[in-house]
């Protein structure tokens, strides 16, 4: 699924917009991404999830992580688990599913290398799990997990330098 | 020492163009980036500003003139008499008028704030902006930023689909 998106991006036009911008002809500045995001900067959250919409250089801009503190957020909703036989992890959206700014069905958390893995603790937009094997026989089998739900990538293993 | 014991210290600004404006350094450095130039030393002659016509520097030093703070050795007596609730007002209403002009120079203006690092003209020129096309369609607010629509016809489904509520 990945890999067929990237294939994509490949064959699509990847230069910066403003290459292709018509410039000259219509008299306008061009911008830099920077003053793009000063503009946006400025919407409600709202439109600016709509102006997600205009291109895919803007997607881009919006929903690259570097530039998620200059531009508004709203809360999304929270992460809980449940415990049955098996660990259930959830994710409660305040505002309507269609809201959510990320994947819900969360698939890192149920589609993983892990025995089993348990929510630790929340920071900054960021959680902390826990991962272990099925059959924990050293810690070797444990190991601290990282993950930004918001961009959906998988887990970063924190090394005992970190 | 001696251009302040005579009056005000004046700074030359230079546009690409030619054109060279007189300013008081108080006004000129409403610009942060003059501001440095100057704290730095580097502004002993005159400042060429790149990228920034004279039509839109003059522009650019009018809003600055109109910003400069009035309080200081030469203005205090201007703000006790002004209740600051209204000086604020008066600026807002010429902010208002200010920025009555066409698209082009607004970009303009937009670039020379960004460049220049003037927060309240930044702030000014894309509030505005954003005031005009935040409630428009989308084929309006690419037309206004003449930016190009380059999703695949599908991917622009996915993109609408997924951000629906935010189009209700």
């Amino acid at each position: 699924m990945e890999e067929a998106e990237k294939g994509e991006l490949l064959e699509r036009d990847t230069k910066p917009w403003l290459d292709s911008h018509p410039g000259p002809t219509v008299g306008l500045p061009l911008f830099t991404d920077d003053l793009i995001l000063e503009i946006l900067s400025r919407l409600p959250v709202r439109s600016l999830h709509r102006f997600k919409c205009v291109s895919v250089s803007w997607r881009d801009l919006i929903t690259d992580p570097a530039n998620r503190k200059k531009l508004p957020q709203t809360l999304a909703g929270f992460f809980y688990m449940t415990i049955n036989n098996r660990i259930g992890h959830h994710f409660a959206s305040v505002s309507g599913d269609s809201a959510a700014p990320f994947n819900l069905s969360i698939p890192y958390l149920h589609n993983n290398k892990y025995g089993g893995i348990t929510q630790l603790d929340a920071c900054n937009g960021l959680l902390l799990y826990c991962g272990f094997k099925k059959k924990m026989e050293s810690w070797d089998d444990f190991c601290f997990l990282v993950c930004n739900p918001a961009t959906g990538r998988p887990f970063r293993e924190l090394t005992s330098q970190e | 020492m001696a251009t302040r014991e005579a009056g005000k210290k004046m700074i030359m600004l230079k546009s690409p163009d030619g054109m060279e404006f007189e300013v008081e350094e108080a006004v000129a450095m409403e610009s942060q980036t003059i501001r440095k130039m100057i704290e730095d030393d580097c502004a002993d002659t005159a400042i060429l500003i790149p990228n920034i016509n004279s039509k839109i520097l003059s522009r650019v030093i009018e809003y600055c003139n109109k910003h400069v703070p009035t309080t200081g050795a030469t203005g205090a007596a201007a703000s006790d008499t002004v209740a600051p609730a209204a000086l604020a007002e008066d600026l807002k209403i010429w902010d208002a008028e200010f920025i009555k002009v066409n698209r082009a120079t607004r970009f303009n203006l937009i670039q020379a704030a960004s460049y220049l690092n003037i927060k309240g003209l930044l702030d000014l020129t894309s509030q505005t902006t954003i005031d005009t096309i935040s409630d428009n369609s989308l084929e309006e607010i690419r037309s206004f930023l003449s930016t190009k629509n380059d999703y695949l016809p599908e991917e622009e489904q996915t993109i609408r689909r997924e951000n629906q509520w935010a189009f209700q």
